[in-house]
């Protein structure tokens, strides 16, 4: 705490150094503070701090969407994981995943743990793979191999979300 | 402090993957910021199964479309991907209901201009961890707060504002010329070098 006047209003943390963002960078949410926001009692104008806080720092965001889990969203939450997940894996590569399970089809590694990856934080681990474990378990190393080949960046209809 | 590093680095490496069609990597993305996406859209819409779809149409949106992320933070990106989508479900709903009621009586617009963050805001961000701010904050009206939290905070354009609020676009830039006043005035009640820094 650098700063008489705060610390008792947004209950956050400095850590000092580093200025990489306006020294916006050095503060960070503590878990007292994730809990109010998760349970929406936290003031607007301290909400708003941290709102802006978490888009740029994964870690508070990691702290406080574990927070909001824990808090009356968390069912709707896992309801809207598994959606998401079945989304990305289209019909066609589930069917193909099905397969395997008689034995004779070799299916991509991308696939298996994308049905893994199916079992939402409540059903637990049960067998699955670390990633599958739920968002309670620090993200192991990926099993998926193609991270280091970001793609070619085009101008697809992401390029038009960015704010005037 | 090294921590917090690696978790931004994390982020980068997730979206990389993401890019490449790792559906683990959209789960690892999901964990991380679905939680407080969901609260930061239940702060702005009361309607539950509205947020639920935007946080579901966010995420099938950034797997659809992971190779257009241009390099910035993943939680901004994913913010800026959601606060659209609530203004699209809001206009929806808003077409819906327009049967009934005429439009919204507009207030004068002034030349207030949202395209180019005003620096004013631009200082309000920069001081909001500040306690000075926050009590400024506390003592304008909601309905102007709530004008500066969709164009300050949330990013969005007078258009977008207008749309999320349910309030013509002038009544937009007037309500936020207005909050920007007032906030100045409150400012320089409480402390006359406001939101520079800490004292």
């Amino acid at each position: 705490m650098t700063n008489g006047r705060t610390s008792g209003r947004t209950n956050g943390e400095r850590n000092g150094g580093n200025g990489g963002n306006g020294g916006a960078q050095a503060w960070h949410a503590t878990g007292d503070l994730a809990a109010r926001y998760a349970d929406g009692s936290l003031p607007e104008p301290d909400a708003w701090s941290l709102e802006k806080h978490l888009e740029f720092c994964a870690s508070c965001a990691s702290r406080v969407s574990a927070a909001v889990r824990g808090s009356a969203a968390g069912p709707v939450l896992a309801e809207v994981r598994d959606a998401v997940l079945r989304e990305a894996l289209p019909r066609t590569t589930e069917e193909r995943a099905s397969v395997t399970d008689s034995g004779t089809v070799s299916v991509p590694d991308s696939v298996r743990s994308a049905a893994a990856l199916r079992a939402t934080p409540e059903l637990g681990p049960a067998g699955l793979g670390p990633r599958a474990a739920g968002p309670w378990t620090t993200p192991g190393p990926k099993t998926a191999g193609p991270e280091a080949t970001p793609g070619p960046k085009i101008a697809g209809p992401g390029a038009g979300l960015r704010p005037n | 402090m090294g921590g917090h590093r690696e978790t931004d680095g994390e982020d980068a490496a997730l979206l990389r993957a993401l890019s490449a069609g790792d559906p683990a990597a959209l789960a690892d993305l999901y964990d991380r910021h679905a939680g407080w996406l969901h609260a930061r859209l239940t702060r702005r819409c009361a309607d539950p199964e509205v947020v639920r779809e935007v946080l579901q149409d966010t995420f099938v949106t950034v797997w659809r479309s992971a190779a257009g992320h241009r390099g910035q933070e993943a939680g901004g990106w994913l913010w800026t991907i959601a606060a659209r989508r609530l203004v699209d479900a809001r206009r929806a709903q808003e077409r819906a209901a327009r049967v009934a009621g005429p439009p919204l009586e507009a207030e004068p617009a002034d030349r207030y201009d949202t395209g180019a963050a005003p620096s004013a805001e631009e200082r309000v961000l920069a001081g909001l961890e500040y306690g000075d701010v926050g009590t400024a904050l506390d003592r304008i009206s909601p309905e102007l707060r709530e004008v500066l939290r969709a164009t300050v905070v949330d990013g969005l354009s007078t258009r977008e504002a207008a749309r999320l609020l349910g309030i013509p676009e002038g009544t937009v830039k007037s309500r936020a010329r207005r909050a920007r006043a007032e906030l100045r005035t409150a400012l320089a009640q409480l402390n006359p070098t406001p939101a520079g820094g800490p004292a």
